[in-house]
């Protein structure tokens, strides 16, 4: 009923957060977006991970032979993995095409897996592009992971959050693999820390739109009573509350909504130096693309099946869903003009920004989610 | 005649004269309860269709329960609007109205009750797909008399409530969103009856339209012309069955060719001798 009564408030209202009087035109972009943020660090990442892993990688662990890294959208677990393989110089298998997976052939170019002659440990960065929603692909993922489970080799799988959560209902994939490894959430304190440890923050004062407050206000000294429950400013605890903890979605709306203030006639040196150093931050409720009316089932399905499968082009989504190609690419169409969809290189994905309204409508109409 | 005076005047004891029956306010409370219940009925479907699908269902089945409680009111309001609501002359009412409804409206009456029965007992709600003899639909309306049936060739069937006192009524989701739906496959006996299955299993959840936190099962049984397959799986919305039904049809059979599984063919029926 609780859930009821929010979906309610929703429906008769546009946005949680009052409109601001007056909002800033004018994006940040350019040199100032860049020095004014940053871009995630997965190299730090995954190094953290090949530290946590360091006795498995140098096989102290006999009793387990497969290790899983899962992560939301937005966590893009496929470079980590990338990072480690190169790091360390261990083999790596690459995504799967469509026609791979669904040909007669598939899986001819994992027999490494079964190769004893080779030593160290194996890694599959991406196991989301491994599979396709379809009889087939299913028969083929069913068949590399049984290679992974009977290989006499270490194997580093990552796979996206969706797809796990798929394939653990379709082919009960947790149980051969074991639990993931996962990224820990980052609430308001992570990602307070995250936001300032862009060197150049500094050089700027960030301010919510319609307030004069500061976004990164001073925060307790060490040894002070609140310094171990600071957990940022209240943006910032709404900001990692509405990305769900998912620091590139999180990333994805600080970087949407930077403003600078409109230039005035007759301003002194001194004023314009100051304006120009202060960036507006748009809440991200503002941001998110609204849900149309217009959205029926068949929209659902395109998003879904993107999301099983980390992003898909037009040509695999045909392949998946029981739509004429017009119909397909009707929706895909529409699905960009409202803003939850984009394609890079033609392969389309859910925007990071529409991730969290996207996510809570599936959920809403009883479609399988990931657990995060 | 002593009689008729004393019936008249017995008359006249229950029912208002007509300069003291508010006949402005009868009149309007009338017209707004009729206007009341339209509204809801009207109203209902479209806010249903804008909450979450998972919510639907959990909201439509209160119309005709909003509805039943506006007639409701709008008969307690009116009938002390013409009659002194004594008890002896509520009795007296009660009294007539049963002789009536017992010889000329006896059916009309069986229904008005099976409906209030209905709303308390829920064989079917707003939303289910029932089948009723052989009519098999979604209920779209709970009125007084009778249940709203909308098949799938979209014809509307109006089903007398009455029919619950004597026929069977098969619900197939029972105020749930998931309904089962069950595609059928018959095979040729030569083949590898494992890997049929698991084929039609992967079919299932290769659906866009499947449900997730339903079971999907496949059940076999050997038939003397061939291997009848029943492939058994739930969808997101029952609403979507014939959808998925002919989603799991069409997979089906390009799995199976695939598999190189070949139909069953029908026998053929013996010709007559002579």
């Amino acid at each position: 009923m609780i859930a009821l009564w929010k979906r309610l408030k929703i429906m008769l209202r546009r946005s949680d957060d009052q409109p601001p009087e007056t909002l800033p035109e004018r994006h940040a972009e350019g040199e100032v977006l860049d020095a004014a943020t940053l871009q995630p660090n997965w190299r730090l990442a995954a190094m953290a991970l090949a530290e946590e892993l360091r006795p498995w990688l140098e096989g102290r662990e006999p009793d387990r032979n497969h290790r899983v890294l899962i992560g939301p959208p937005g966590c893009d677990v496929s470079t980590v993995l990338h990072a480690i393989s190169q790091q360390q110089k261990l083999l790596t298998f690459g995504p799967l095409t469509s026609e791979a997976i669904l040909g007669k052939s598939a899986g001819a170019g994992w027999a490494a897996l079964a190769d004893s002659s080779l030593s160290g440990v194996l890694v599959i960065p991406q196991l989301a592009r491994c599979y396709l929603r379809h009889a087939n692909g299913l028969s083929l993922i069913r068949r590399l992971l049984e290679q992974i489970v009977a290989s006499p080799h270490r194997v580093l799988v990552g796979c996206d959050s969706w797809a796990w959560a798929f394939l653990h209902r379709a082919i009960g994939i947790e149980d051969l693999l074991g639990e993931p490894l996962t990224f820990a959430p980052f609430d308001g304190a992570r990602l307070d820390s995250w936001l300032r440890s862009n060197g150049q923050v500094a050089d700027y004062e960030f301010r919510q739109v319609g307030s004069e407050k500061s976004l990164f206000p001073e925060p307790p000294k060490s040894d002070h009573e609140d310094a171990s429950s600071w957990s940022g400013s209240p943006f910032i605890q709404r900001l990692a509350a509405y990305s769900r903890g998912n620091p590139g979605v999180a990333l994805a709306f600080w970087r949407a909504g930077l403003r600078r203030g409109e230039p005035e006639s007759k301003e002194s040196a001194d004023s314009a130096r100051d304006r120009e150093s202060v960036l507006w931050v748009v809440p991200p409720s503002q941001l998110t693309p609204r849900i149309s009316d217009e959205v029926d089932r068949v929209h659902r399905f395109v998003l879904h099946s993107l999301l099983l499968h980390g992003g898909m082009t037009l040509s695999s989504l045909q392949l998946i869903l029981p739509f004429d190609r017009a119909d397909i690419v009707r929706r895909v169409t529409s699905l960009q003009r409202w803003g939850l969809l984009e394609a890079r290189d033609e392969i389309m994905q859910v925007r990071l920004l529409a991730y969290p309204i996207v996510r809570q409508n599936l959920l809403d109409e009883g479609f399988l989610t990931d657990g995060f | 005649m002593p009689d008729t005076k004393v019936t008249r005047e017995e008359v006249s004891r229950i029912l208002r004269d007509w300069d003291e029956i508010p006949v402005l306010e009868a009149l309007l409370v009338l017209v707004a309860g009729f206007l009341l219940i339209l509204a809801i009925k009207w109203s209902f479907p479209r806010f249903t269709k804008r909450l979450p699908g998972r919510f639907r269902l959990w909201v439509l089945p209160w119309e005709p329960v909003l509805r039943m409680g506006v007639l409701l009111l709008m008969i307690a309001w009116l009938i002390p609007l013409f009659i002194h609501p004594t008890p002896e002359n509520v009795l007296a009412i009660s009294g007539a109205l049963a002789v009536v409804l017992g010889f000329a409206f006896k059916d009309y009456a069986s229904s008005l009750i099976a409906g209030v029965v209905a709303l308390y007992e829920r064989p079917y709600r707003n939303g289910d797909w029932v089948k009723i003899e052989d009519t098999y639909g979604e209920v779209k309306s709970l009125d007084l008399r009778t249940v709203q049936i909308l098949t799938p060739d979209d014809t509307l069937v109006a089903m007398p409530h009455s029919k619950m006192w004597t026929t069977a009524i098969y619900n197939g989701n029972s105020g749930q969103r998931d309904l089962m739906c069950v595609a059928d496959f018959y095979l040729h006996p030569e083949h590898d009856g494992q890997t049929v299955r698991q084929s039609l299993t992967d079919v299932a959840w290769a659906s866009p339209y499947l449900q997730f936190q339903k079971p999907v099962l496949v059940v076999v049984a050997e038939k003397p012309w061939g291997t009848h397959y029943r492939l058994k799986a739930y969808p997101i919305d029952g609403r979507d069955q014939f959808l998925f039904v002919s989603d799991l049809t069409l997979r089906g059979k390009a799995a199976l060719q695939q598999l190189g599984a070949v139909p069953a063919v029908a026998p053929h029926a013996a010709p007559p001798e002579g």
